[in-house]
């Protein structure tokens, strides 16, 4: 099979989505420095993925029963296999059993850290249980956890050529199956959202630039960015090679940027739908071709 | 000489320090290894191809990140005071580690495969690579911003060669001793700067069991590097490539 | 007088002429110190390097008083860029030699520098303009200025280490030293060497002056043996009265020397006798006093002699330019700690001798910067001389363990028996005292303390039965006006052919550098060094005529007081134990046998790891990794502290206050040199008043500061005071310790 690679850069707009190891009673979300010193907030790539399977619409693969109940751990059962889940086809397994080393595929579909494109300045949301408190008169509890509404930008990498095969269990499927899959996944991403404290933030890109490329290499990874609410046209160009340019397609959702004229002109920027389906038949077009 | 030379950037990756668990450290740049590893599976060599690499580049700041860790021993049972998980009748366990995360990395990498001839099928391997090449833990994807063939030449220098922009580098120890590079960001007080690394580099199997039951361990050859940022001093001889970057083969 | 190239503002000089001067003063070392190691052609372009940087706009900018640029370069690093490297190497000097050429230029002015090389490189451009026009002789041709520094020479903050670089880190010490003095003494306008011209001229007139007196004295065996071994390491063991001062001159002869005494008492009676009987005349020129009130002792000696310039003498003796100077170990040896800018002690002590006076003296601390002085020393190929009464024996093992290499100890004693001690096992008191005095009819007795609690306990109880006209007190608490006249009051009384009697009650203060002389002693143990010491002060050339002179009190079932405090307890035991079987007659061989088999490391294992301790932690500090600043406050806590105590201040406060007004008051417009002379005087009058109390008790006590100005503040110690008795308790910050248990 051709070797061919989907990647797409996508911004969206959410609000503290991922919290990480907290001090006192202050949760603070993850955050990384860079540029001049200061800090900007990442939604993890493990918190996309659980969000991307959860919401592949698929069978999820074998329930086991944990301390905790329901959770779901499916890349770990010896009965998932690829073809039954996509799941742990896209992004791969570890198996502990008797004789072997142990079966493992690695992922084939990769996701980058979601990192904020604009600097946290700090600001603190406060909480209590007074209304809970209330009810047995009791003092209440306060709390404190970060917050920062921004856009974030992350990218995803799918191997399309290794999607639907194993060579651990010897299967192939079948090419209509396997591009199936792979428009499942870039719905779901399309639609992608994540329910955290009692919030359902919507992490649908508003700006997303990718394609399916003979190339493999994620090269819009660092240079979409959005400054005074644009994205930056010229970055962008900078990596527009001839060699992966006609490939290259972009979706902007209309007046979510003040530049979208200029995306239109410059970058001829596609409504997010058209974009997506668009994607969709160039993976289409590279199954039924093998 | 010719070399593959790569100017590669990653947004937040871990290279581990084999020794870290429940903090993953990382290294402040890929080793020699994790490099060599790249090179073998994006090219499917099945064997160890001897090459030399030099391995330079910066990061921004790192940062400790928190993730929820899976862990088992192979074909163990399942316990119910062990294990989290139970999978049939294995068990794994479930908890929470750390890995610290290197944010904003540029690097600067030569590779010189000892049996030229390889040198065009290493560089097509970047130019189209299989997958989705990535340099750290699996997840940590690369972006390539430049892949060149490169010819190094052994040259005495006229004019001292100053690191790239805040660049550090792998330096071989002899180099150091010799005094043949020069360690910037000197500190009064102490003598010798930089930190001194025995970076792994490749290894042979070697079979500590019977012909029946073999029993492989990896014997792994290391290298003793100063990590560091450093000028080439004048008057010393070094492998340039036509770009007039200095290449710490090793 | 080039205008765009002043290397300095008041008054004003250009960087030729100051350059001129240092060469002269190099021209002037060499011609003194032929056999210098140093390499004088690299001293020689040192020398014309060290200030070009001064020709950036930025500096002559500021030095015009124009204005001040933000983010100056140290000028010493921008005179890198003129440094020609391939000339030097042409001229045949090795990359080591330039590598020393760029760091002794760079690191002339020492300190910190938080930048790189690059930020050096984006100055050089400011150099162009007023490089163009500069005119210097001494400069190499078509000197150009470098657009970057090579960094085989020079990289910002990276130095020469003893561990990794061994000779050439000595190589360095010694250029940049050098330079270092001839930069300060051509900016000071002094030479940078006096010669020694003199010392042995003036002991051979001394001897001459002796025997008109007496034509059979003659140098004794000490001294000759000194004189004859002018070029060896020295340790003389030798007994008081044995004419050590002239021993140790002897052996310096006519070369640059350093005398260090424990005590500045000691020292200013040293200099005293010195300019009074040996030197005589031209003393500015010859011996300089260095310890932390030189000023004010300076003054002293310009009121008795107005041709003296203080400031100009002041200046060389700071400078370690005169030929001989006596000194504190603190000002000498602080140099172990090789802090920034260290360098210019140790490369002038590398061709210099040091005699090292009274040794037993020291704390484990000193003892530790003194061994591994002494070895930076030698391995200089300085030279010294070890004079003292008395010898541990361990000092000697940390000398070799040191490697350093002196011709084996050597001890001089005379025949003349002087003492008969008797050892009384119980607590000091003054009944055993009057006891004892009436049964030996001692007319002069001296009691010695270990502490000034009991000193004082005792002054009260010998003051009943003798009556208060008979008994008087020393001991350290007391104004330095009350002591001086005490001092002079207890010398007086203590002359041979005084025939006053009385009872003086001490601490160990008179143990040293008191030339006193008294019939009976009655001492704590302290530990046998002390007890031998304070017997020195009773029959001190006289041959014995009476059974017992000197008493001894090792404590009974009770702790001597003291031991424990400041007297090592185990130190202490050992020297009790072997005092046991002593009574009666104890020659002075005895003695010195008696220390050197209680003072091993076997037997004083703790007292020996502690100073070992000592010196390993010095050892491991890294070369240039403190300031000066922080050396000095290192030393502080051997320091003393000065405070004046409340009831003093209440007495003079008309006095008082008007030297802090003096103090406080503003000298712009009047002459330097004017102006200072009258703070000098004001200090003066304060010090009168003030007591020096160790750095950590001054800590313990309630002290009120009065603000003098940015540097300077008075200390009021809230006690009641007396010119009998001292300081009164004063306030302790927190109970339970008592103040004068822990002071002598």
């Amino acid at each position: 099979m051709k070797i061919k690679g989907l990647t797409i850069t996508i911004i969206f707009q959410a609000e503290s989505a991922n919290y990480g190891e907290s001090v006192g009673n202050v949760a603070s979300l993850k955050k990384i420095s860079r540029g001049q010193g200061d800090q900007y907030t990442y939604i993890s790539r493990q918190a996309l993925r659980y969000n991307i399977t959860e919401q592949l619409g698929e069978d999820l693969a074998p329930v086991k029963a944990e301390g905790s109940g329901d959770k779901k751990v499916v890349q770990f059962s010896e009965e998932a296999t690829i073809d039954k889940y996509p799941e742990i086809d896209f992004f791969g397994y570890l198996k502990t059993e008797k004789g072997t080393a142990g079966k493992k595929r690695s992922a084939k579909v990769r996701l980058s850290n979601a990192i904020s494109l604009e600097s946290f300045k700090g600001d603190l949301d406060f909480l209590t249980n007074k209304g809970q408190a209330d009810k047995i008169k009791e003092n209440m509890n306060i709390a404190q956890a970060e917050i920062h509404r921004s856009y974030y930008r992350y990218t995803i990498a799918a191997d399309l050529e290794q999607i639907g095969e194993d060579k651990e269990y010897g299967i192939i499927l079948e090419n209509g199956e396997r591009a199936r899959r792979v428009k499942r996944l870039l719905d779901t991403v399309a639609f992608l959202y994540r329910d955290i404290r009692g919030r359902r933030e919507d992490l649908k890109p508003l700006f997303a630039i990718g394609g399916v490329y003979d190339i493999k290499n994620p090269v819009f990874q660092n240079v979409v960015n959005a400054k005074n609410n644009c994205i930056d046209v010229a970055e962008i160009k900078g990596v527009l090679y001839d060699s992966i340019k006609p490939d290259t397609f972009c979706g902007v959702v209309d007046r979510s940027f003040d530049n979208t004229n200029e995306l239109k002109e410059q970058l001829h920027a596609l409504s997010m739908p058209e974009f997506f389906t668009l994607l969709k038949q160039k993976v289409d077009m590279y199954y039924e071709s093998n | 000489m010719k070399a593959i030379r790569l100017r590669l950037w990653q947004d937040m990756v871990n290279y581990k320090k084999p020794t870290s668990f429940q903090l993953k450290e990382t290294y402040p740049l890929p080793p020699y290894s994790t490099i060599i590893g790249m090179v073998h599976s994006l090219c499917g060599y099945e064997e160890y191809k001897s090459m030399k690499v030099s391995v330079q580049g910066k990061y921004f700041s790192k940062v400790n990140d928190l993730y929820t860790r899976y862990e088992f021993k192979n074909a163990m049972k399942y316990e119910l005071a062990r294990h989290q998980i139970q999978v049939g009748e294995y068990g794994i366990c479930q908890g929470v580690a750390t890995a610290e995360l290197l944010v904003d990395v540029e690097l600067l990498i030569h590779i010189a495969p000892e049996d030229q001839t390889l040198v065009d099928e290493i560089y097509d391997a970047f130019i189209r690579p299989r997958e989705y090449p990535s340099l750290g833990r699996r997840e940590d994807i690369l972006t390539i911003e430049e892949v060149k063939l490169v010819t190094l030449t052994e040259t005495e220098l006229e004019q001292q060669i100053k690191s790239l922009d805040g660049y550090y580098a792998y330096i071989p120890y002899e180099m150091v001793r010799d005094e043949r590079v020069n360690l910037t960001n000197n500190v009064t007080g102490v003598t010798y700067t930089g930190t001194r690394y025995k970076l792994t580099k490749n290894y042979e199997l070697v079979n500590y069991g019977s012909k029946k039951v073999p029993k492989l361990f990896r014997r792994w050859n290391k290298v003793d590097v100063v990590y560091a940022s450093v000028t080439a001093l004048a008057e010393e001889t070094f492998m340039i490539d036509e770009d007039n970057f200095v290449a710490f083969m090793v | 007088m080039d205008e765009n190239a002043l290397a300095k503002s008041a008054p004003k000089e250009d960087i030729q002429t100051h350059t001129d001067n240092l060469l002269k003063n190099v021209n002037l070392l060499k011609e003194l110190y032929p056999n210098l190691k140093v390499d004088w052609g690299l001293l020689h372009w040192a020398c014309v390097y060290h200030d070009l940087g001064k020709l950036h706009f930025k500096f002559q900018d500021r030095i015009k008083g124009i204005k001040h640029h933000p983010g100056e370069i140290p000028h010493g690093l921008l005179s890198l860029a003129m440094i020609d490297h391939k000339a030097l190497k042409n001229m045949g000097y090795d990359r080591n030699a330039i590598k020393l050429l760029y760091q002794a230029v760079a690191y002339h002015h020492d300190r910190k520098m938080p930048f790189q090389n690059e930020e050096i490189e984006k100055e050089f451009a400011g150099l162009y303009p007023n490089f163009a026009s500069f005119e210097y002789d001494k400069l190499p041709e078509k000197l150009k200025i470098a657009t970057e520094i090579n960094q085989r020479y020079f990289s910002v903050n990276k130095r020469f280490y003893e561990e990794r670089d061994k000779d050439l880190f000595f190589e360095f010490i010694m250029l940049e030293g050098l330079l270092n003095r001839m930069d300060y003494a051509a900016s000071a306008g002094i030479p940078v060497e006096t010669p020694n011209d003199f010392l042995s001229a003036s002991m051979d007139e001394l001897m001459c002056s002796w025997q008109e007196v007496d034509e059979n004295t003659n140098w004794n065996d000490l001294q000759i043996y000194m004189r004859n071994k002018p070029d060896k390491n020295l340790i003389v063991i030798a007994q008081t009265g044995m004419g050590k001062t002239e021993a140790g001159l002897l052996w310096l002869g006519n070369a640059k020397g350093f005398f260090t005494l424990p005590l500045k008492s000691a020292i200013n009676a040293i200099y005293k006798r010195i300019s009074e009987k040996i030197v005589r005349e031209k003393m500015d020129e010859r011996v300089g006093l260095l310890h932390s009130d030189t000023y004010i002792k300076y003054l002293e000696q310009g009121e008795k002699d107005e041709s003296i310039s203080l400031d100009t003498y002041y200046t060389k003796t700071r400078q370690l330019s005169l030929p001989l100077t006596i000194c504190t170990l603190d000002q000498l040896f602080n140099f172990v700690f090789r802090y920034r800018g260290f360098e210019q002690k140790l490369a002038t002590l590398s061709y210099s001798k040091v005699i090292i006076d009274e040794v037993q003296m020291y704390s484990p601390e000193l003892i530790a910067y003194l061994v591994l002085g002494l070895h930076y020393i030698t391995r200089m190929e300085g030279k010294f001389a070890i004079l003292t009464a008395t010898l541990p024996t361990l000092f000697l093992d940390l000398l070799r363990e040191q490697d350093i290499i002196f011709e084996p100890a050597q001890i001089f004693t005379n025949d003349i028996i002087r003492h008969s001690l008797k050892v009384l096992d119980e607590d000091i008191n003054s009944k055993d005292i009057v006891d004892i005095s009436k049964q030996y009819g001692g007319k002069k007795i001296l009691v010695i303390c270990n502490t000034i609690k009991s000193a004082l306990k005792l002054y009260h109880q010998l003051a009943q039965v003798a009556g208060k006209q008979q008994v008087w007190l020393l001991h350290s608490h007391f104004t330095k006006e009350d002591r001086s006249i005490k001092e002079s009051h207890i010398m007086e009384m203590g002359k041979r052919e005084n025939t006053q009697c009385g009872i003086w009650v001490a601490t160990q203060i008179v143990e040293a550098s008191l030339d006193i002389d008294f019939d009976l002693l009655f001492t704590e143990l302290s530990d046998l060094n002390g007890l031998f010491q304070r017997m020195g002060r009773c029959y001190r050339n006289r041959i014995l005529d009476m059974e017992y002179n000197c008493f001894v009190f090792t404590g009974g079932n009770k702790r001597c007081s003291g031991v424990g405090a400041f007297i090592d307890k185990k130190v202490h035991n050992c020297s009790k134990e072997s005092l046991v079987g002593i009574d009666g007659i104890i020659t002075e061989g005895q003695k010195i046998a008696m220390v050197e088999e209680l003072y091993t490391k076997e037997k004083l294992s703790d007292y020996y790891r502690n100073i070992k301790e000592n010196i390993d932690y010095v050892k491991s500090i890294n070369e240039y990794e403190f300031s000066k600043t922080d050396v000095n406050n290192k030393f502080r806590s051997i320091d003393t502290v000065s405070v004046i105590p409340r009831g003093v201040y209440n007495k003079y406060p008309v006095e008082i206050n008007e030297a802090i007004n003096i103090l406080k008051a503003d000298y712009s417009g009047v002459d330097k040199s004017e102006a200072r002379v009258h703070r000098a005087s004001a200090r003066r009058i304060i010090a009168e008043q003030t007591v020096d109390i160790p750095f950590y008790l001054a800590q313990k006590i309630i002290l009120k500061k009065i603000y003098i100005n940015a540097y300077e503040q008075l200390s009021i110690a809230e006690c009641e005071y007396n010119s009998q008795e001292g300081i009164i308790k004063p306030d302790m910050k927190t109970g339970g310790e008592d103040f004068s248990s822990h002071s002598f």
